[in-house]
Parts: C-alpha cells; sequence; structure tokens
C-alpha cells in the first residue's frame, strides 16, 4: 500500500470518528473442531436394564459378548438403560467423547474407551471393518428376512438405501426421508456403493427389541424405536457432512422462507431451531433446511436439506398436535418424534433461496421474546463457530459466510412464544 | 525499524468497521474493533511501524506518543497470537482475502 493509499484509508478512519489510542481490543474464540458442532446423540430412554429371555439371534449375542465390548468394559451401553448406543457412530459431538455432555460422564466414558479400545486395534493392524464385523457379522445381518428397502436415496452426495424388518416400519421411514429422493438430494453420481441402513424389530422376546445399523455396524440398539431411528437420521446427517464438508461451508442452523430469501436460524444444540423452523414452515413459510444448511462456493442460497422434523424433550409438546403422525408406534413411549416435512402442512417443501435475515435463536420457556440486532462480526463469528467444517474453512467458504453476514441482517433471538418468534422471523423476512 | 504484515493462513473479512479473522492454523476467530482493524489493514510488511504512527497521526490527529504506543501493543498483541509476522526488515504479505 503506498502512502497516498494508505492516508485516504486513514482518511476514512477519521471520517468515522476513530481515535487511535488506549488498550487494543481484540476479541477471540476457538473455532469447534470438526464434529463437534451439531445436535447432541440421541439419549437413551431411561428404562430397568432387563435381560433376555430367550436366547435370541446370534447377532444379539455377538452385541453382548464381552469380546465385543471396549477394553476397560464398560461398553456404550447407558447406565441404568436397556439401550446401547455407539458413540463412534452418531455424528458431530459423537467424534469426541468429550463433547458428550448431555449423555453424561459415564457415556462419555465409555465413548472415550470405545475410541481408545478402536485406536489399539488399529494399531495392532486389525482393520476397522473387522472389528466391525466381528461384533455383527454381516451375513447375519443378511440373514434378517427384510420386509421393505427404499430405493437409494442421496443426501449431498451420501448414498443410501434404509431397509426394515417391518413392512409398516418401513412405509414410515420413507415417508420421513421423501425429500432425499428430490433433486435436493438426488441420488449421487459418484458410483459408489450406497451404504445401507437397517432398522430391525427384533421382536417382543429380544431385549433391547429395535436396533439399527450403517452397514453391518451396528449403532443403537433400545426399547425405543424412535431412538434407534434417530441414530439412523444422525448417521445420515454425518454422511452427508462428510460428503459435503471439502466443498461447502455447512451451518449448524435451519432455514425457512420463500422464493425471494429465507431466515438462517442458527444456535447450539437445543436452542430451538427445530422447534422454530417447525413452526415457522406450518405457518406458511417453505422448508429449506434443518440441522445441516449447506453453502456452495460463493452461493448465498440456502442449500435443501429437509429431512425429516425431530423433537424431544419439551419442545415435542410446543407442537403436541404432530404426536399422531411422529410416533412409530401408538402406545408405546417416544423419546423423539420423527415427522415427515409433508405432515406439517401441505407442499412444504421450498427452493434453494438466498438467505434474507439471519437468527441467533434461543429458546427460553416462559421469558418474552425479544429480538435485537447484531453486528456484522458478531454474525460472522456465529456462522463459523457454529459450522461443521468451521476450523477447516477455506477462503472460498470464509468469504461466503463474510457475505452472508453482509448481505443479510443478522439478530439475537430470544424467544418464549413461538407465535411471537414466528411473527418476528416474518416480518424481518417481509413475508 | 519494524515491519508487520498479516501471517499466511490468517483469513481476514470486513464487517462494517471491524475485521473478523479466521486463523486456519489453529481454527480460532479474532475480532478486532474499528481501531484495530484501521491499523491491521495497514500492516502491509512495507510500511514500517514508524512510518505508519506518522500517517496515523498526520490524518487522524492525536499524541504521537499515544499513537506509537497503541500500534506496538496492538502489533505485540498480534504477534502474540501469530496473526502477523514481525521483522526488522520489510516482510512479505500474503494475500488478503478482505
Amino acid at each position: 500500500m503506498d502512502r497516498h493509499t494508505r492516508r485516504e484509508f486513514l482518511r476514512r478512519g477519521a471520517v468515522a470518528g476513530v481515535v487511535v489510542a488506549g488498550v487494543p481490543i481484540v476479541r477471540t474464540f476457538d473455532v469447534a473442531a470438526f464434529g463437534q458442532a451439531g445436535s447432541t446423540p440421541v439419549t437413551p430412554a431411561t428404562t430397568p436394564t432387563s435381560t433376555p429371555t430367550s436366547p435370541g439371534p446370534q447377532v444379539l449375542a455377538a452385541e453382548q459378548s464381552p469380546a465385543a465390548k471396549p477394553a476397560g468394559g464398560s461398553g456404550a451401553t447407558v447406565g441404568g438403560s436397556s439401550g446401547t448406543f455407539d458413540p463412534g457412530s452418531l455424528p458431530f459431538t459423537g467424534g469426541n467423547p468429550v463433547a458428550l455432555g448431555t449423555v453424561g460422564a459415564a457415556t462419555a466414558g465409555a465413548g472415550a474407551a470405545l475410541l481408545r479400545s478402536r485406536r489399539r486395534a488399529r494399531a495392532a493392524g486389525v482393520g476397522h471393518d473387522a472389528e466391525h464385523a466381528k461384533r455383527t457379522p454381516l451375513e447375519r445381518l443378511d440373514d434378517v428376512l427384510w420386509a421393505y428397502e427404499t430405493p437409494v436415496l442421496g443426501a449431498f452426495g451420501y448414498a443410501f438405501t434404509v431397509r426394515t424388518s417391518d413392512a409398516r416400519l418401513g412405509r414410515h421411514v420413507e415417508q420421513l426421508l421423501a425429500a432425499f429422493r428430490s433433486a435436493s438430494g438426488a441420488a449421487p453420481s459418484t458410483g459408489a456403493e450406497p451404504h445401507v441402513l437397517s432398522l430391525r424389530d427384533r421382536g417382543a422376546a429380544i431385549q433391547p427389541r429395535f436396533a439399527s445399523y450403517v452397514d453391518d455396524r451396528l449403532v443403537a440398539a433400545d426399547a425405543d424405536a424412535s431412538l434407534v431411528l434417530a441414530a439412523l437420521l444422525s448417521a445420515i446427517d454425518r454422511g452427508a457432512v462428510e460428503a459435503a464438508a471439502s466443498t461447502h461451508l455447512l451451518v449448524h442452523g435451519a432455514a425457512a422462507g420463500t422464493h425471494a430469501g429465507c431466515a438462517l436460524l442458527v444456535g447450539p444444540s437445543g436452542a430451538g431451531k427445530t422447534t422454530l423452523v417447525t413452526a415457522l414452515v406450518r405457518s406458511g413459510l417453505g422448508y429449506v433446511a434443518d440441522e445441516i444448511v449447506a453453502f456452495a462456493p460463493g452461493s448465498t442460497a440456502a442449500a435443501c436439506y429437509q429431512k425429516p422434523i425431530s423433537l424431544e424433550g419439551p419442545a415435542r409438546f410446543l407442537s403436541g398436535d404432530l404426536r399422531d403422525v411422529a410416533v412409530l408406534a401408538p402406545g408405546r413411549a417416544a423419546a423423539r418424534w420423527h415427522v415427515a416435512p409433508a405432515m406439517l402442512r401441505g407442499d412444504p417443501l421450498a427452493r434453494s433461496s438466498p438467505v434474507r435475515a439471519v437468527f441467533s435463536v434461543r429458546h427460553r420457556a416462559g421469558s418474552a421474546t425479544t429480538i435485537d440486532p447484531m453486528s456484522e462480526s458478531d454474525a460472522l463469528t456465529l456462522l463459523v463457530a457454529n459450522s461443521f467444517n468451521g476450523d477447516r474453512l477455506d477462503d472460498v467458504a470464509f468469504d461466503t459466510a463474510s457475505t452472508i453476514v453482509r448481505d443479510a441482517p443478522a439478530f439475537r433471538l430470544s424467544f418464549g412464544d413461538l407465535d411471537t418468534a414466528c411473527a418476528l422471523v416474518r416480518h424481518a423476512l417481509g413475508a | 525499524m519494524t515491519f508487520a504484515a498479516p501471517a499466511p493462513g490468517v483469513r481476514a473479512a470486513r464487517c462494517a468497521d471491524e475485521v473478523v479473522l479466521l486463523d486456519s492454523t489453529n481454527a480460532r476467530l479474532h475480532v478486532l474493533d474499528a481501531t484495530a482493524a484501521l491499523v491491521w489493514h495497514c500492516l502491509d510488511g512495507e510500511t514500517s511501524i514508524d512510518e505508519l504512527v506518522h500517517d496515523i497521526t498526520a490524518v487522524l490527529g492525536g499524541d504521537p506518543a499515544e499513537v506509537r504506543v497503541y500500534v506496538d501493543a496492538l502489533v505485540a498483541l498480534l504477534a502474540s497470537r501469530e496473526l502477523v509476522v514481525v521483522d526488522a526488515a520489510p516482510v512479505s504479505a500474503p494475500l488478503a482475502s478482505a
């Protein structure tokens, strides 16, 4: 920069009233490592530990054999629960046992032990696949009579099919994943074999009754089918993130809007993004994405990722009338409600559209609903810190994030009342 | 004389009158307020700190000693976070993203 240019630049600072004195102010933030942004793992239902009443199929014996447990003994079974979850199989937070806070220290410890055992196995020359094959031999899954299998589906280049041992359950799952058959999730042309996701009802005599697998790997087993399905949906999220991380900016958020533009909702797990996007879609906005909001290089348009809406905890009861379409097995407890977008209202799916407003959302039950503007720098920090690949952004992705916040106003939205929050978001969009 | 330039791997984005730096080497974000951002943009590796302080004082006014203290403190802070490289000779600056 020559002196003339520098002085012209400094004059703009003078016009803005900048005074160069005092203590320099630089705020520093850590960006979550890849795999740490995103939803918390599914939390198994708290049910008494049970013992199988029959020998059951061999696959169960393999899952429960001491050899299948990681060194250290605790395995991945959460204390006090009949559910078995493989932390390594769960996306995002599952990649780092330290981040398994919501499941509790016991599970985090189990996750760490499992990861340690895998590292030891690899160091000893035992391959990842061989280790899993030992736990849940492929031929045993192939021996199951599968009643239903979806066509090949795609999520950002992650190709998969889902098969179930129960036809009714299969039809339900296919309806949940219908959007992944559309242009937004067109089957990839990579030529790679699609992953096989399996959801198995092992019958009432076997506990835990339901189990899910990615290829030959057990990812969850629980008496609650909704949790087992949640693990499969998380596997799809993880596959989509891994498929697109090198090419897209991947924000952990949700988006809804019109053809003219969408609202990008960002926040940590449990902030209320899914709850709010559900309410926005039911209020008439188009559903663009939940969990993963992807941006192609140089584009401020949110790509469609129209996964099922999954509600858990108190969030279920903010949309309580969805229970009938969400619960897999009526009469059973369902810790998670999975709702097909089509069940929210008629024709709910939107096309990819540019971000018109960014919201840092936080649901606070019983509190007033407030909205405050955010600075561009805070908004950019929000996007990068809540990106699945924020720790490995290239110049283009970082420029994409900065363009989004330069083009769209950003707000902090703290909501206690869903209707008011919807009205505020719609007002910001002019919708 | 002292020269400073953005470190390799540091990406910058202007956000209104602030600047956000992404350090890809350690996945950290740094937000510089308007004053720090103004100085940051002038750290091109070719302009000495003496010359920069002189220009700032000439254009924005202020006590040269106070300006010097601020610029030195900022450069030291940025260097401690490995956001700039400092040398006694001119430094080649990487292409900045903003």
